[in-house]
């Protein structure tokens, strides 16, 4: 995996603080295609995409003196940023929003996205995200990628509530069986 | 004693009630931060307060890393040095540095020195005043001159991305390495196209819903190419692509191909296609 860090994470945050030209290199290095990735699951354009990821490098760097550690991991922190920046994106893209309440139209689940991933797509996570069946992984990508609130995923899948929600805890048990087991090998055979 | 027992009493239903919590799924909505503020503030005090909890936030947020790592993608190469750039650009326009205040000068007071000293703060609060009066005025017009440049940028925005989208098919046509392949109805009475541009030796493909119907509740377009034969997919497509507002490439090569389709399913996609809307054989 090539997000295994050299540094910790409060190593991380204090380089950050830096400035400095390497700090900024060795954050592109190591988080860029994650947040990249993060940010296509939620834009498909890939122009707008990179305008969004450069907006939450901007963000990242600009708002590092406020991150605070107590509030959870700096690597959460970041994602969220590329998230929010995206999704916030999409909303303002018009009437993208409003459309897909309506009729229900929308989600990229794109299976055969990979192609130009980086070593991050390792087999172990990859196996774990398609041990989700597409009517659970529909839940967490229209909330995790997409901003949709609870009700509004219920609108847009036609489904109760109450299975929103105990689909989606469902979802997030398994990935987390899953991720374990990947996290319990990786520690054993260490970086693949 | 009594007092003790029910102390002990509510540590008891405490600890029932953090398991109730964490079984509720309220934490797995937090993390996907589909919560209200109110529900928000609420996960958040607990994190603070129950470890157990905190715990509990903290593997979710585990696995939803992970998660979000399976779909990492490198950016294209030449964003490093762009985004560089804007970072050192925004450095330099950083907020203004605070001037510190000179350090006040303890003096003997004069007599004159008061005098002008009144002068200068009854003058100066006439200005203020009279630029408080101004003021309403101003913030009207500023409002209203927002509202308005807001909307041209919006209108203008939209028309930016309709010529746009119009000059890569222009572009595309003209390119002789990029073959059109017009996808026609499937379905009797329906008039329904949409085109492939592909560029088969980069293995490039593009698409342009020009015209399909709204996908009913719950179902979403998914593209197919023909390859010996069977169908692969290309993936489910998003709304925006749909309704035709852009001509997106997909994200992976398609070096081969007798035909492309597009099927309607249920939302989330399906290993092969349903109900095929329309078809186009490469010529």
């Amino acid at each position: 995996m090539s997000t295994v860090s050299i540094y910790t994470e409060e190593e991380l945050v204090l380089l950050l603080k830096e400035q400095s030209r390497d700090a900024f290199n060795y954050l592109y290095g190591n988080y860029s295609a994650v947040l990249y990735g993060v940010i296509r699951r939620t834009i498909f354009d890939e122009q707008t995409a990179q305008d969004v990821l450069q907006e939450t490098f901007v963000k990242i760097w600009s708002n590092i003196a406020r991150y605070d550690a107590g509030k959870g991991r700096i690597y959460t922190w970041m994602i969220n940023i590329a998230r929010n920046a995206a999704i916030d994106k999409l909303r303002s893209k018009g009437e993208i929003m409003k459309g897909k309440i309506q009729t229900g139209e929308e989600i990229v689940i794109n299976n055969q996205r990979g192609t130009t991933a980086q070593s991050t797509d390792t087999i172990g996570v990859k196996a774990a995200v398609e041990s989700l069946e597409p009517q659970y992984r529909a839940i967490v990508d229209l909330a995790y990628f997409k901003g949709y609130t609870q009700d509004e995923i219920a609108k847009a899948l036609d489904v109760p509530l109450g299975t929103v929600k105990t689909r989606m805890r469902h979802a997030l048990k398994v990935l987390r069986e899953h991720f374990s087991v990947y996290l319990i090998l990786l520690s054993l055979f260490g970086d693949w | 004693m009594g007092i003790g027992k029910w102390a002990e009493r509510r540590k008891a239903s405490k600890e029932v009630d953090i398991k109730a919590y964490i079984e509720s799924g309220i934490l797995e909505a937090y993390v996907l931060d589909t919560l209200d503020p109110t529900e928000r503030a609420e996960v958040q005090s607990y994190i603070s307060t129950y470890p157990e909890i905190a715990a509990e936030v903290a593997a979710i947020e585990g696995a939803m890393l992970s998660y979000a790592e399976a779909s990492s993608e490198a950016p294209p190469v030449h964003m490093q040095e762009k985004i560089w750039q804007a970072l050192t650009g925004e450095a330099a326009n950083a907020p203004n540095k605070t001037i510190p205040l000179a350090p006040v000068e303890r003096r003997r007071q004069y007599r004159w020195a008061n005098a002008a000293m009144l002068i200068a703060l009854v003058g100066s609060m006439g200005i203020n005043i009279l630029f408080w009066y101004q003021k309403g005025g101003t913030e009207t017009e500023l409002a209203t001159a927002r509202q308005h440049l807001e909307m041209t940028q919006q209108q203008q925005a939209a028309l930016i991305t309709e010529v746009a989208k119009y000059k890569q098919e222009k572009d595309m046509m003209a390119n002789p390495d990029m073959i059109s392949v017009p996808m026609k109805s499937l379905k009797p009475g329906q008039d329904m196209v949409a085109t492939v541009y592909w560029n088969k030796t980069k293995g490039e493909a593009y698409l342009h819903m020009q015209k399909l119907p709204a996908p009913a509740k719950g179902k979403q377009y998914q593209m197919w190419v023909i390859q010996d034969g069977k169908p692969v997919s290309m993936g489910v497509l998003p709304v925006e692509v749909a309704e035709g507002r852009m001509i997106p490439k997909f994200p992976m090569e398609i070096k081969e191909g007798q035909a492309f389709a597009i099927s309607l399913e249920n939302i989330g996609g399906s290993a092969t296609p349903t109900e095929v809307y329309v078809l186009g054989k490469v010529s």
